[in-house]
C-alpha cells in the first residue's frame, strides 16, 4: 500500500512541475500580450485546450491540482472576456508599429513617444473617415453610385486643407478646372 | 510641368489595405442610407497613399513644434498643436477621447496583471499547503 503511495506522490509531484512550467510560458506569454493585445486570444487558447485536456487525463488521482484548474480557469474566461471587449472599443486602427515606420521613413532620428503615435493613429483614422465623407459629398453631388479617384482628386483640389496631398493625388479636373477657370475669364467678357 | 519624383514606396511603410478599405467603407455605410456607394480600386489606393501622406504631413509638423520648444521627443500635445496648425483641429476632442481611454486600458492591464501575478503566487503557496498537510496525512494514515 505505502509503496502504491509513493508512487502517487511522485506522479503529482511531476504533474505539479509541468503545471508550473506551463504557468511560467502562460505568465511570458501575458507579459508579451501586454505589449501586444492582439496577439492574446489566438496565443492563449490552444495553450487552455492544451492545459485543461491534460489535467482532464489526470482527473482521477489528483484532487490537489484539480483544485488549482478550478482556480485558474475563471481567471482566464476573465482576461477572454476583456480581450473581446478590446476589439468592440480599440483605441486605435492601425498598427502601431506600421505608424511608427511611417514615421521614422520620414526622419530617421525623429523620436516619438507613444501616446504621440496612438494621437497620430486616432488623427489617421478620422482624416480618412473625413477625407471619405468630402469625398462622398462630391459623389453625391454628381449623383454617382460609386467613389472614384476623381472625387478625391476633386477634393484636393477645392479644398484648402487638403493641398498637402495635391502632388499626390493629382486630379485630371485640375486641367478642366483650369480651362474652366479660363473659360469663364474668357466667357466672362462675351457673356 | 511638376514632376512628382516617383520613389517607390517600401511596403513596410504603406498602410494596411484592409484597415483602410474598412475605416472608408465603414464611413461611406454610415453616409448613405442605402449604404450601396461602391469604392474604385484606385480610389482606395489613393485613399491609403493619402492616409500615408497625412502621417508624414502630421508628424513633420509635429516634429517642428516639438523642435520649436527644444524638446527631443514627440508626444501627444505636440500632434494636437500639430492638428490646429494643419486645420484639423475638429480630430482633436475625440483624440483626447481615445487617448484617455488607452491610459486607462494601460492602468487597467497594469494593475490586472499585478493582481494575476499575486494569485498565481497565492495558488502556489496554497497547493505547497495542501501537499504537505495531504503528505502528513498519510504518514499518519500509514503509522
Amino acid at each position: 500500500m505505502s509503496d502504491k503511495k509513493e508512487q502517487k506522490k511522485k506522479e503529482e509531484k511531476k504533474k505539479e512541475h509541468k503545471i508550473k512550467e506551463k504557468k511560467e510560458v502562460k505568465n511570458k506569454e501575458e507579459k508579451l500580450n501586454l505589449s501586444n493585445g492582439n496577439l492574446k486570444q489566438h496565443k492563449d487558447k490552444p495553450l487552455i485546450v492544451l492545459c485543461s485536456s491534460d489535467l482532464k487525463k489526470e482527473d482521477n488521482n489528483t484532487v490537489v491540482i484539480n483544485g488549482t484548474t478550478s482556480g485558474t480557469k475563471p481567471k482566464r474566461k476573465r482576461e477572454e472576456h476583456e480581450d473581446d471587449e478590446e476589439d468592440v472599443s480599440k483605441t486605435h486602427a492601425f498598427p502601431i508599429n506600421r505608424i511608427r515606420t511611417v514615421i521614422k521613413g520620414e526622419d530617421p532620428n525623429s523620436r516619438v513617444s507613444h501616446e504621440a503615435i496612438i494621437a497620430i493613429n486616432k488623427a489617421t483614422e478620422k482624416f480618412l473617415e473625413q477625407f471619405t465623407l468630402d469625398a462622398y459629398t462630391r459623389c453625391v453631388q454628381e449623383r454617382k453610385k460609386s467613389l472614384s479617384y476623381m472625387h478625391l482628386a476633386n477634393v484636393v483640389s477645392k479644398e484648402r486643407r487638403y493641398d498637402f496631398l495635391s502632388d499626390f493625388v493629382p486630379g485630371k479636373v485640375k486641367a478642366e478646372d483650369a480651362l474652366k477657370e479660363r473659360n469663364s475669364g474668357g466667357s466672362g467678357g462675351g457673356g | 510641368m511638376a514632376e512628382t519624383a516617383k520613389k517607390a514606396v517600401p511596403e513596410a511603410e504603406e498602410l494596411p489595405k484592409a484597415i483602410v478599405r474598412r475605416v472608408v467603407k465603414d464611413k461611406l455605410s454610415r453616409c448613405s442610407e442605402d449604404g450601396d456607394i461602391s469604392i474604385h480600386k484606385d480610389a482606395l489606393l489613393a485613399f491609403s497613399e493619402s492616409a500615408r501622406i497625412f502621417i508624414h504631413y502630421l508628424s513633420a509638423t509635429a516634429n517642428d513644434i516639438c523642435k520649436e520648444s527644444k524638446r527631443q521627443i514627440i508626444n501627444a500635445e505636440d500632434v494636437f498643436e500639430a492638428l490646429k496648425e494643419t486645420e484639423f483641429s475638429e480630430f482633436i476632442p475625440s483624440l483626447k477621447a481615445s487617448l484617455e481611454e488607452f491610459r486607462m486600458k494601460n492602468a487597467g492591464k497594469r494593475a490586472a496583471a499585478a493582481v494575476s501575478k499575486e494569485k498565481e503566487n497565492e495558488t502556489k503557496k496554497k497547493r505547497k499547503m495542501e501537499t504537505e498537510s495531504s503528505e502528513k496525512g498519510e504518514e499518519g494514515e500509514s503509522q
